[in-house]
């Protein structure tokens, strides 16, 4: 941290430098209507060369003006320019000019339909905090524009209270917010949830989204009874790029390049020698298939250099026919390389007595992934009348990743393992490609009645579909002994199995949302009655079949390519897709009414949201397993939720709110949760369970809000949530006591999790900080086993055993410094990211959880403008190449002192713990350029 | 004013009511597909079944066979099923009772493979049917509601085919190669005595709890590259003992406590068994060979007789056997190799070299021998022929032997493990009942000779 800190100081030193010159004509430039500060407003002594513009708190200074009598103009797009006459009389003087400006009228016909911000800047995601209905917390594009990240998920981790999960290369995925898993969350877009990709729960892999489409990111906390009651975290909600009202276009290029990749090859493999379809989507489900239909080139490794990034992104947009009609257009292209190196430790599915931990392997993995994500965004909206509203938008985004994992997997098991380094060797190379699609089309209208009745509706359909095709596992392995002289012997790298595994997820819905607003006066009073309906249809279809090819006897492996068929065997000609768990359907059917009413009190300064929910949810799903053998082949759960809520504002001044809600929510269990079924996961394979059911939560909030001026901002809230029931995902021997699965189970009971937050954001002129705090506490009491010998045999006893859920921190922490100047056009900033400590995998076993260990991740972004309205920038992502750390809590040096055969690598913890898994993703560098025109 | 109470009373009157029946649910998830258990009346078994399969006839298995909950299959002497499809399988979740006998035994086999027992390097498991034949069947398969399974002088043969996508059973895998036997019911009975168990791809018998009495059986070829043959986890607690291995893929008895819960530990007693070429096949390094205890598992090892096999009699130290409850001694040992006398106390292991083992390990063993550590003991190379009254030892060069047809594992007149057994210890009290037909025939306790076969006549009667 030490580090870290000197770090700061010596880049804020030699920001600071840049700005240093003494001053004369100083003063604030600020909007006359509402008192905001105007920033980037021109600020010109006619006549001469000194110039400047205002800074993010509105500020501005000319310096070293000579003695004389000049006139200054101001001017701001939208306001009327405004000019005034000043006496320098004294060079050593310091003159105060304040200035108010005035908007022009041409905007303030905008306003109405618009809006009064510009989209997609700090200034709109401010205003939306402050008189939003609900708590939420907001990023801008222009805010993501500057921050080191290019994806969405990465962009989230930013934002006050939430946490990211990230995938095996380093890339944020899932959103914990407050401590509440991904579970607990849903994503929309403009509004509308969107089917998910993920082939086996509800949530939308938010790396599928190129940062580049958005106009903002809005992170919403407490719910109203018009939006859909299933979060108990909290919504991300991405509104993306609108129709603007003029002519715009952006435009950037940008390359980049993964540390790793300097330091090590890059496995790649023949894309196109991949099969794109499984045997029985070709031939039909009775067809047996032959080792002919399964050719093996996709498993040639070729290392290389991995190639240079490319990232690309146009957005474009206009309004015809006198304003009625607006367009706007996003596309985005990205093309990464990324190489991961992770160490890991499976662990034995049963501890040694006294739960001391005991592991089967440990696995070198060396991921090289490939991705490309392309994502185009079109909405249109035509403006009738100035009562009447249609919009249409389409948004299409595709995920490819191809990724080879190569494992060299040491089998530790002390069953064979005589001592370190005999034994068994896999050697595995697996070749991957998945495509992740999803494709929206959403029509909206909005008719204003009369000037106190307002219907909307919107129409969408979507489909997300997920495509993995042909992922093949190789391995082999080699045998090391010790002969009676003390010598070690090889026996030879030999062929141990292949696996062809196809995967087709295909979850398309189509949803229908109708709302009424209508504003009567009662006593004086303008009450908001608003009272609504959705209605979402879903279909998932899951297909998986597995084909196994096994070794004739023992094959030398000296490549693939040496590997004849002849000595192969197709160990289940007829695949796994009938008969198999995996392969499965659901159906869901959400049917949802509600009705809220809006009163304001006390001159309008308390403002009370409230009313209640109905969310009726059909479910039915069915696999393709014989039902003659297993149960819960196909289940139906049919339950209604009636949700109430309330929402209180308090305006203790124009800038200060007081905020207080309740609301009750839900959270479905996943679609393949409920599937009697395993299916293989990166470390373990996860088994369904058919009777989870729904947890049912209470959530309080209270937040004090302050905007001072500008873009600055304090919030600070705390909030407690009750959770009923939840879903927490647990390692257990469902099938056997050699396997270690996790399962999704229900813990009895109830969770409790509270916490704190806290965002400051503070501009000093050019210079800014950003800090946000979290702090979440949540327990829950788990029945966990304990290993010990007794009087008749080892025996397992049940302990009780408290701990926070599952994957949330204690302590989660942003602090980015930041320097703006709008006159030398140059964007920087620092970014700090603390995630604290957090419990990785639960454990069966008392004492054996997994905890991920704290990191802070260190950013850096700068942008520059070269001409105009063309700048450069510079992203440095994970600048400190920091490990991800996963321990139990069980002093390592108590391990060694155990049979020799059980002596693990690795373990150099600093904290004395046993490391279970190390992950380093090298660090990110992109430079690129970016025009704007608007 | 009065109207904006009013709406706000009508607000929170609909609030009551939708609060006071909220919550709501309703689930119902399938079960399982029941097919009636069937008298049995034809030559053709397929599906539910229950009643006798006759003396002296043979049946032909077409497709899974279930016996159902509270079902009965009883098997008459001298009665064959005959298995034709290699996807089929007999689900047992009630009872099975084989009763052959010594002069008209029981066949559960697959009629068109034929055995192809080889002596020498002609033999190569790849080519060889018991464990790579394309109609090796899936075996039978007792659920957890299985009370009883009982197999007397019945040949179990060439199960060990893959499961397809659905096994019979939630804890075996699809795509998994079946064991020829599993039984998962702790308080169920499972005996199996004077029977034969021919080829198989991975375990022989797994079980994952019963009470059970393996005696006086032949096993030949189990385990294509890996699996034990009688591989007992936590749940199971019993007797094997008077059984003959001959060229198994690993060990031949094992215990592990794999699977801890809240069923007794896994405890078996394992005497008098005979061992003979154990644990070349399986490719992994550090596997057993014979006899073998691990993971929180204990019993009692005695008079068992060692030849030949790739690893001694062996004691797993992490994750260690419940080493204060397991007492062994009296195991004699034979070696026609260096690699395989300097692994009769296995490398990296923690077999205690007790006194009473034959050889004495103290005549080769160094003097500050450590539990696991190498040593060397050239001497034993072909010492101690325990002398079978028809089978070369040593081996012929280049063959490892792995069936039993054509040999003859008695003991010769002369033999040094006659009369070397020990007789002083008891075994754990009876674990099944004892009984004609739903029981174990008899329990004989400890020889007094070492090995499967007694001079006295007793022991295995193959």
């Amino acid at each position: 941290m030490r580090l870290h800190l000197q770090f700061y100081f010596l880049t804020l030193f030699v920001i600071a430098s840049l700005t240093s010159t003494a001053a004369t004509i100083k003063g604030l430039v600020i909007d006359k209507e509402s008192g905001e500060p105007v920033i980037g407003a021109l600020v010109v002594i006619k006549g001469t060369e000194y110039a400047t513009t205002t800074g993010l708190d509105g500020s501005y200074t000319i310096k070293n003006v000579p003695k004389g009598e000049y006139d200054i103009s101001i001017q701001y797009t939208s306001f009327e320019k405004y000019n005034n006459h000043i006496v320098i009389s004294d060079e050593t003087q310091i003159v105060s000019n304040n200035i108010k400006l005035i908007e022009t009228s041409s905007v303030l016909n905008e306003v109405q339909i618009k809006g009064k911000y510009k989209a997609g800047t700090d200034e709109e995601a401010r205003n939306l905090e402050k008189n939003g209905d609900n708590l939420m917390n907001v990023m801008s594009a222009r805010a993501i524009e500057l921050s080191p990240d290019i994806i969405v998920a990465n962009v989230l981790q930013r934002i006050s209270g939430v946490q990211v999960e990230r995938d095996e290369n380093g890339e944020a995925r899932y959103a914990t917010i407050r401590g509440m898993d991904k579970r607990y969350n849903y994503t929309t877009v403009d509004g509308i949830k969107i089917p998910s990709t993920d082939d086996k729960g509800r949530f939308v892999p938010l790396d599928i989204f190129p940062a580049e489409i958005v106009e903002r990111v809005e992170v919403i906390k407490s719910l109203t009874p018009s939006m859909e009651g299933d979060a108990v975290g909290g919504v991300t909600n991405l509104e993306l790029k609108k129709a603007p009202d003029h002519f715009v276009i952006y435009a950037s290029a940008a390359t980049g390049y993964n540390q790793n990749g300097f330091n090590e090859s890059y496995n790649s493999f023949d894309k196109g020698s991949l099969t794109a379809k499984d045997p029985t989507r070709m031939y039909g489900n009775n067809y047996s298939a032959s080792l002919k239909d399964f050719p093996l080139n996709s498993s040639i490794i070729k290392p290389m250099q991995a190639p240079a990034n490319g990232l690309f992104s146009l957005s474009v947009g206009d309004r015809f026919f006198k304003n009625k009609l607006g367009v706007m257009l996003s596309g985005s292209y990205q093309n990464t390389y990324k190489q991961t190196d992770d160490i890991f430790f499976k662990p034995a599915s049963q501890p040694n007595p006294y739960n001391i931990p005991e592991f089967d392997d440990i696995d070198l993995r060396k991921y090289s992934t490939q991705e490309t994500r392309s994502a185009i965004h079109l909405n249109t909206d035509y403006r009738i009348n100035d009562r009447n509203t249609i919009t249409l938008s389409g948004l299409y985004t595709q995920l490819n990743q191809w990724q080879e994992r190569n494992v060299v997997d040491s089998v530790i098991t002390a069953v064979n393992r005589p001592a370190p380094g005999l034994g068994t060797v896999d050697y595995k190379d697996r070749t991957q490609f998945i495509k992740q699609s999803i494709a929206n089309l959403t029509l909206r209208g909005s008719h204003q009645i009369t000037n106190r009745l307002k219907v909307d509706w919107t129409v969408a359909a979507s489909q997300a579909i997920r495509d993995m095709p042909d992922q093949t596992e190789f391995s082999t392995e080699n045998q090391f002994s010790k002969d009676s002289l003390g010598n070690i012997k090889q026996q030879g790298r030999t062929l141990k199995a292949i696996t062809k595994i196809w995967e087709y997820t295909n979850d398309q819905d189509i949803q229908e949302f109708v709302n009424i607003t209508y504003v009567p006066t009662i006593s004086g009073k303008d009450i908001e009655f608003k009272v609504g309906a959705m209605d979402r249809n879903k279909n998932r279809d899951n297909l998986n079949n597995e084909y196994d090819i096994n070794p004739v006897g023992s094959i030398l492996y000296t490549n693939v390519q040496g590997i004849q068929d002849a000595s192969l065997k197709l160990q289940n000609p007829m695949g796994t897709a009938n008969g198999n768990g995996l392969s499965y359907t659901v159906h869901e059917n959400i049917w949802a009414y509600y009705a809220q009413a809006k009163l304001r009190f006390f001159n309008n300064k308390l403002e009370a949201l409230g009313g209640v929910r109905v969310e009726n949810t059909f479910v039915s799903d069915s696999s393709r397993q014989n039902p003659q053998y297993v149960v819960a082949v196909s289940g139906t759960y049919n339950y209604m939720d009636v949700l109430p809520s309330l929402n209180l504002k308090y305006k203790l001044s124009s800038k200060e709110n007081i905020r207080l809600s309740y609301f009750e929510s839900i959270s479905r269990p996943g679609f393949f949760e409920l599937i009697n079924a395993t299916t293989p996961g990166e470390d373990f394979d996860q088994v369904g369970n058919p009777y989870l059911t729904r947890s049912v939560a209470q959530n309080i909030d209270a937040r004090y809000e302050w905007f001072p001026k500008g873009i600055d901002q304090l919030l600070v809230g705390t909030f407690y949530k009750s959770i009923y029931q939840p879903i927490e995902y647990l390692l257990a021997r469902p099938t056997g006591p050699s396997a270690v699965d996790i399962q999704p189970t229900n813990l009895p009971g109830t969770a409790t999790n509270y916490g704190a937050e806290f965002q400051i954001t503070k501009y000093f002129h050019y210079f800014g900080i950003n800090a946000n705090y979290t702090y979440t506490h949540s327990a829950i009491t788990d029945t966990v086993q304990y290993l010990q010998p007794s009087s008749t045999g080892q025996k397992i006893t049940s302990v009780t055993e408290t701990r926070p859920l599952q994957g949330q921190a204690a302590h989660v922490a942003n602090l980015s410094f930041i320097y703006k100047n709008p006159k030398l056009g140059l964007d920087a900033q620092i970014n700090e990211q603390y995630t604290g400590r957090h419990i990785y995998l639960t454990a069966q076993f008392a004492g054996l959880a997994y905890w991920q260990k704290a990191t802070f991740l260190t950013s850096l972004s700068v942008e520059k403008r070269v001409a105009k309205k063309l700048f450069a920038y510079a992203k440095v992502n994970n600048l400190l190449n920091t490990p991800v750390l996963i321990e139990i809590k069980y002093p390592n040096n108590k391990l060694q002192n155990s049979a020799p055969s059980s002596w693990l690598p690795y373990q150099n913890l600093k904290d004395g713990q046993t490391l279970v898994e190390k992950t380093k993703y090298g660090q990110n560098y992109l430079v690129g350029i970016r025009y704007k025109f608007d | 004013m009065k109207q904006l109470n009013y709406c706000i009373l009508a607000m929170i009157a609909g609030l009551a009511f939708f609060t006071s029946c909220k919550k709501s649910s309703s689930t119902s998830v399938s079960g399982i597909q029941k097919q009636i258990g069937n008298l049995i009346s034809s030559d053709t078994l397929c599906g539910g079944i229950k009643g006798t399969l006759q003396s002296g006839k043979t049946y032909v298995m077409t497709c899974p066979v279930v016996i159902n909950s509270g079902d009965t299959v009883l098997m008459q002497s001298g009665a064959t099923i005959n298995v034709v499809n290699p996807q089929a399988f007999m689900l047992v979740q009630g009872s099975f009772i084989s009763l052959g006998t010594k002069a008209a035994p029981n066949w559960i086999t697959v009629k068109s493979i034929a055995k192809t027992d080889n002596l020498g390097t002609a033999n190569n498991p790849s080519s060889d049917a018991a464990f790579t034949n394309a109609n090796l069947w899936l075996g039978i398969q007792c659920d957890s509601s299985c009370p009883l399974l009982v197999l007397k002088w019945t040949h179990l043969e060439f199960a060990g085919g893959t499961f397809g996508a659905t096994p019979p059973i939630a804890s075996l895998s699809a795509g998994a190669n079946a064991w020829p036997l599993y039984f998962k019911n702790a308080n169920g009975y499972c005996i199996v005595e004077d029977s034969w168990l021919y080829g198989g791809t991975d375990d022989g018998v797994r079980f994952a709890g019963g009470k059970i009495c393996f005696m006086r059986n032949t096993v030949e070829k189990e385990g294509y590259i890996g699996g034990d043959v009688f591989n007992a986890k936590h749940g199971t607690v019993g007797i094997m003992a008077y059984n003959v291995f001959v060229g198994t893929a690993t060990n031949g008895t094992k215990a592990s406590d794999k699977g801890t819960g809240s069923t007794p530990t896994c405890q078996i007693d394992m005497y008098n068994n005979t061992y003979v070429n154990g644990g070349y096949r399986q490719i992994q390094t550090g596997r057993g060979g014979d006899c073998n205890y691990e993971q929180g598992a204990y019993g009692q090892a005695y008079n068992n007789l060692i030849v030949n096999c790739k690893f001694g009699f062996r004691i797993v130290g992490n994750p260690a056997a419940d080493t204060s409850r397991c007492h062994y001694g009296y195991n004699y040992s034979y070696g026609d190799a260096d690699s395989i006398v300097n692994q009769f106390y296995p490398v990296g292991y923690i077999s205690l070299p007790v006194t009473t083992n034959i050889p004495n390990p103290s005549t080769f063993l160094p003097s500050s021998y450590v539990l696991g550590a190498t040593y060397t003991a050239h001497a034993l190379v072909g010492a101690n022929n325990p002398q079978f009254v028809n089978y070369p030892l040593p081996c012929p060069s280049g063959a490892v032997i792995d069936y039993a047809t054509g040999y003859d594992f008695h003991l010769a007149s002369g033999s040094p493990a006659i009369g070397k057994g020990y007789t002083g210890w008891t075994p754990m009290a009876n674990p099944v009942p004892v009984d004609p037909t739903y029981g174990a025939t008899t329990i004989t306790g400890p020889g007094k000779d070492i090995g499967a076969y007694q001079t006295d006549g007793t022991g295995n009667q193959h």
